[in-house]
Order: structure tokens, then C-alpha cells, then sequence
């Protein structure tokens, strides 16, 4: 009895998380008949039972938000894929353990960054993510992360940088000379598990200084 | 900086961000080699902060003796870098474990019912594996007992 | 097993300086021939559980060099026992283990290089990087009776950071000390050093 090789049906079955929405994500034959068709499942690591996403049963597509259903934050989870092709031939492949808090990565803060006379304002808004406490209430990176904080640069006409950081949201670069250009990078740091967002970036121009005209 | 881990009176401090940092290196290719996922041997009934606090000195030293003992020196590694890893975990999870041995001759690590308890779950969940596939296991459980740590 | 007839390596010793460690042994000399080393090393807990078991260095096994550089081989904040031999194509010689178990909580910190520039009314500093374990934390004030000494913690970089605003006419004094978060050690402050603001001291 000769088993067919199916692996070339599926490859690269892995999550893609950021700001904790989990994509389960993967890649099929690069000439895959339309006809393939794919299952998810998905389960606790720990637990016997997998068990089927709805919504991502015989699907075309090769991707499947897992986030609801991988949520909570001190679980570890696996999720598999089964694909099918039109001649009946089956693969499955599983993801490696996937922790939401050690996997996902973070995208840039929101900011606001507002210019004055001799200073830069920069306000950092709360980054809310799916997850949800048991009240209900949506969480946002803060509550998760307790050691989360702000590291913000401003960049002096290439020849020096001023460097702010700290838990709070509103922070204000002094000091400044009127009527000049000036780059701000605002990153997200989670030190304890060596995270870093990418950063959000404004380029703004401080306000002329009219108090003598 | 450095975690400060309270456990009940016993306080120590421990460059915890750089455990995590180099376990997160192999923690792929060890998990990987995982292949009970059906099965947990540190279990959330038997967290350090479901413990109450004058207990979690005691379970942590008891766990952490656990690995020293019977995990690592029983880690048969792929590769000399993985090798390198482990013998680089071992060794931070040494130092807190001679930082616990001084809470307990301080009498501060008592052992209640509650730490015996749940160190003897863990210990049967432990030994209901084969030998070589418990070590794996276990080994790819650390960010859980990190966490643990974290947490605590 | 290679015959031990080639001599084993002699004074072994560990130069450590801001968390580079070095381990230097007198070379093995065979005329005409290429002499190499292997270097291996066992952690605490190798030691006290696995006593038998010893771990090749990550860049000296093998080297020509009398020298290896362990940094990447001593990751925690224990003794680590070190060995070398010699090898010439089949020979092998004895193993030379250090005398003394190395600690990286031994190495010695400098104080850092530092430069202080200005910028306008910007003071400035620029640090040395001495790589991922060190923090530095800069002392700044200004020089006048029961002036208040500020304390950043500033990350080196490519570009000098900022420190304060200053007065014009005031001086102003500076000095940096690093801190090692893995051994939990500071290293002395360096020299300090202190920058005149040009300009008229502002009436008061």
C-alpha cells in the first residue's frame, strides 16, 4: 500500500498575531486547484478535544481569525488545518503552541502631536484590543501589560535627539526653537517580554514666535 | 530591570526578563518535539498565584528543584546551540533556587499543606510520562513557569 | 583517543573588562607545525549535576589563537570552570582546566567615555556604547552653591542625547556612570566635566 505524499496541499500553518487579533494563516499549492478546500480546528494545549471553527469549515481561502477563540490570555493553544483537494487528496498540518501574550506583536501607538511656540505636545491614545475582562469591558494594552511604557524621541536637525519615557500618555518636548521642523518617533516598550512596537512617526513644525511683531 | 519576585516573605530578585529572553530562543524547536499536547504538567489548579502567599516560596523551590534534578540533567539536546541554551537557563534557574535555599534557612519559605499539595499534583502529572517525552515536556513548559514567576 | 604527548596549555587566565571576558593561555609551540585549542566550559549546575559533561566554547572549538573570547559562552551570573587543550592532527594533549572558577560579577567596569556638547541653549551628551547589558545613568547640575543634581537614565546612540536647557552666562557640570542589570553592579563615575553657557547671565 503506497501513501500518496500530500504535504505539497498545505505549508506554513502558523499564527499571525498582532495587538492579540490571532489569524491563523497559511499557504497552499502555488497551482492549487480552486477546488481545494480547507477545514480549521483548533484546541487547547493541555485538553483532549479539538474543536471545529465555525465559519471555517470547507472554506477557498487561506486564512481564518481565531481571535475570539483563542483569547484568553494564560492559555496556550495549537490550531490545524485540513485541506482537501478535488481528487479527494487530504493533508492536515498543525501550528506550533501559540501563546497570544508572548506572540503578538505590537503595532504603533496612536498619537496626536501638537506644535506651539517653543514646545511639542504629544499625546499617546489607549490601544484597545479584542480581548475582554470579565466584566465585558474591552482591555487595552495597558491593563494587559503592566510594565508598559512610552519611549519617544525627537529628532534635532540630524545632529542630536531628545529622549522622553514613562507610563503616562501626554508628554511635552521644551525647550524648542521657533518656526523649526523637528521628527518624532513614539515606540510601544513591554520590557519584561522584550517587546517593541514599530514606530509611529510625525514630522511637525514648531509655531513662529509672534510676541514681538 | 531586575523582577522582584514576593513570595510570601521571602523576597529575591531575579534578571527574569533574561531567562525569558533565552528561552524564547529555543522555545520553538524545544515545544516542536512536544508531542502529548493533550497533556499539561503545569497546570493553572497549580499556579504560584493561585497559591497563597506564604506557600509560594515553597512550591516554587520545589518545582524548580524539580527541573534542576530531573529535567535538565536528563535534556538530551539536538545541538551544541541548543545545548549552549539550556546549560544558560539551568544556571539563571540555579541562582534563584540558592536564593530560595537562603529564604528557607531564613525561615521564610515555609512548606504548608497547600504547596505540599499542589507540588504533588504536579509531581504525578509528571511521572504519568514516559521519561524522555516528560522531559521534553517539561522543558517546553518553562514559559509557563516564567509566567508563573511574572505573575508573582 | 589521541596519544597525550603534545604538552598542555599553561597560565590559564580570564580578562574580563565591561562584561567582555577573554581567556588567554601560553601557546603550545611545535616547530613548523599549526598548533590548535579547544576550548569548553560547564556552568555551576553543570558542575554540581552533570560533572561529566562539558560544553565546547561557541567560537574556540577549535582555534589557532592562544586567546578565545567567552562572553557568549558565560550567559548567567555563575562560576563557570574553563579548559583548553592542544591538538596537532592526532595528537592530543592533556586538558589545562582555570585554577579558579570565573564569575562575570568579577569583570571590571570602567566609567564611560563621555562627550558634552552644545546646541544653543541644548545641553548635550553623547555616550560610549559598551553593548545590550549596560544602562547609564547621568549625573547633571548646575555649578553654583546648593544647585540640585538632576539624574537621567540615558540610552547611547548613534546621536548625542539631550539633557537640559540651559541659562546663558551659567556653567554647567556633568558626569556618567554605567549600570550592569545582569551582576546588579555600577561602575565608578567618570571625570566630571563642566561647559560655560555663552552669552550675559540673565538679570535676576
Amino acid at each position: 500500500h503506497i501513501t500518496e505524499d500530500t504535504s505539497d496541499l498545505l505549508q506554513h500553518v502558523k499564527f499571525q498575531s498582532s495587538n492579540f487579533e490571532n489569524i491563523l494563516t497559511w499557504d497552499g499549492r502555488p497551482e492549487s486547484a480552486p477546488d481545494t478546500v480547507y477545514s480549521v480546528q483548533y484546541k487547547t494545549y493541555g485538553e483532549e478535544e479539538w474543536l471545529e471553527k465555525e465559519g471555517c469549515q470547507r472554506i477557498t481561502q487561506k486564512s481564518c481569525n481565531l481571535t475570539m477563540e483563542t483569547s484568553n490570555l494564560t492559555e496556550l493553544y495549537y490550531a490545524r488545518v485540513t485541506a482537501t483537494d478535488g481528487a479527494g487528496r487530504s493533508a492536515t498540518k498543525m501550528t506550533n503552541r501559540f501563546s497570544s501574550l508572548q506572540h503578538t506583536s505590537i503595532k504603533p501607538p496612536d498619537v496626536t502631536c501638537i506644535p506651539k511656540v517653543r514646545s511639542i505636545q504629544m499625546i499617546v491614545h489607549p490601544t484597545y484590543t479584542p480581548i475582554r475582562a470579565q466584566n465585558g469591558h474591552q482591555l487595552t494594552l495597558e491593563n494587559i501589560f503592566q510594565d508598559l511604557l512610552y519611549h519617544l524621541k525627537l529628532r534635532i536637525n540630524h545632529t542630536y535627539q531628545m529622549h522622553l519615557e514613562g507610563k503616562q500618555r501626554e508628554f511635552e518636548f521644551v525647550g524648542l526653537t521657533p518656526d523649526t521642523e523637528f521628527l518624532g518617533t513614539i515606540m510601544i516598550c513591554i520590557p519584561n517580554l522584550f517587546k517593541e512596537s514599530t514606530p509611529y512617526m510625525c514630522r511637525v513644525k514648531t509655531l513662529p514666535d509672534r510676541t514681538w511683531t | 530591570g531586575l523582577k522582584t519576585l514576593h513570595l510570601g516573605s521571602c523576597v529575591i530578585t531575579t534578571n527574569l526578563q533574561g531567562i525569558r529572553s533565552g528561552f524564547s530562543e529555543i522555545r520553538d524547536s524545544v515545544q516542536a518535539k512536544d508531542e502529548i499536547i493533550d497533556v499539561r504538567i503545569l497546570r493553572k489548579t497549580q499556579s504560584l498565584q493561585g497559591t497563597k502567599p506564604a506557600d509560594q516560596c515553597c512550591l516554587l523551590h520545589h518545582i524548580l528543584r524539580l527541573y534542576l534534578d530531573r529535567v535538565f540533567k536528563n535534556y538530551q539536546p539536538p545541538d551544541h546551540h541548543i545545548f549552549r541554551k539550556v546549560s544558560r537557563l539551568a544556571n539563571s534557574l540555579l541562582t534563584i533556587k540558592k536564593d530560595l535555599r537562603l529564604c528557607h534557612a531564613h525561615m521564610s519559605c515555609p512548606c504548608g499543606e497547600e504547596a505540599k499539595e499542589k507540588y504533588s499534583q504536579i509531581l504525578s502529572h509528571f511521572e504519568e510520562l514516559p521519561p524522555q517525552a516528560v522531559v521534553v515536556k517539561a522543558l517546553g513548559e518553562l514559559d509557563i513557569l516564567l509566567q508563573w514567576m511574572e505573575e508573582a | 583517543d589521541g596519544v597525550a604527548v603534545l604538552p598542555a596549555p599553561q597560565n590559564l587566565s580570564v580578562q574580563s573588562t565591561n562584561m567582555k571576558h577573554v581567556l588567554t593561555w601560553s601557546p603550545v609551540t611545535v616547530p613548523e607545525e599549526i598548533v590548535h585549542y579547544s576550548v569548553e566550559y560547564q556552568g555551576e549546575y553543570e558542575s554540581l549535576y552533570t560533572s561529566h559533561i562539558w560544553i565546547p566554547s561557541i567560537w574556540c572549538s577549535p582555534t589557532q589563537r592562544p586567546e578565545c573570547d567567552i562572553t557568549e559562552d558565560i550567559t548567567a551570573t555563575v562560576s563557570y570552570s574553563l579548559r583548553v587543550r592542544a591538538t596537532l592532527g592526532s595528537l592530543t594533549s592533556t586538558w589545562s582546566t582555570l585554577k579558579h572558577r570565573f564569575n562575570q560579577n568579577s569583570t571590571i567596569l570602567t566609567p564611560p567615555g563621555m562627550e558634552i556638547t552644545m546646541d544653543g541653549f541644548h545641553l548635550l551628551i553623547k555616550l560610549e556604547d559598551l553593548g545590550p547589558h549596560f544602562e547609564f545613568f547621568v549625573s547633571y547640575w548646575r555649578r553654583e552653591p546648593g544647585a540640585k543634581e538632576h539624574i537621567k537614565v540615558v540610552r547611547p546612540g548613534v546621536l548625542p542625547v539631550y539633557l537640559e536647557t540651559v541659562e546663558p552666562g551659567a556653567a554647567y557640570c556633568v558626569k556618567a556612570r554605567t549600570f550592569v542589570k545582569a551582576i546588579g553592579r555600577h561602575s565608578a563615575f567618570s571625570p566630571t566635566e563642566c561647559v560655560k553657557v555663552q552669552g550675559e547671565a540673565l538679570p535676576l
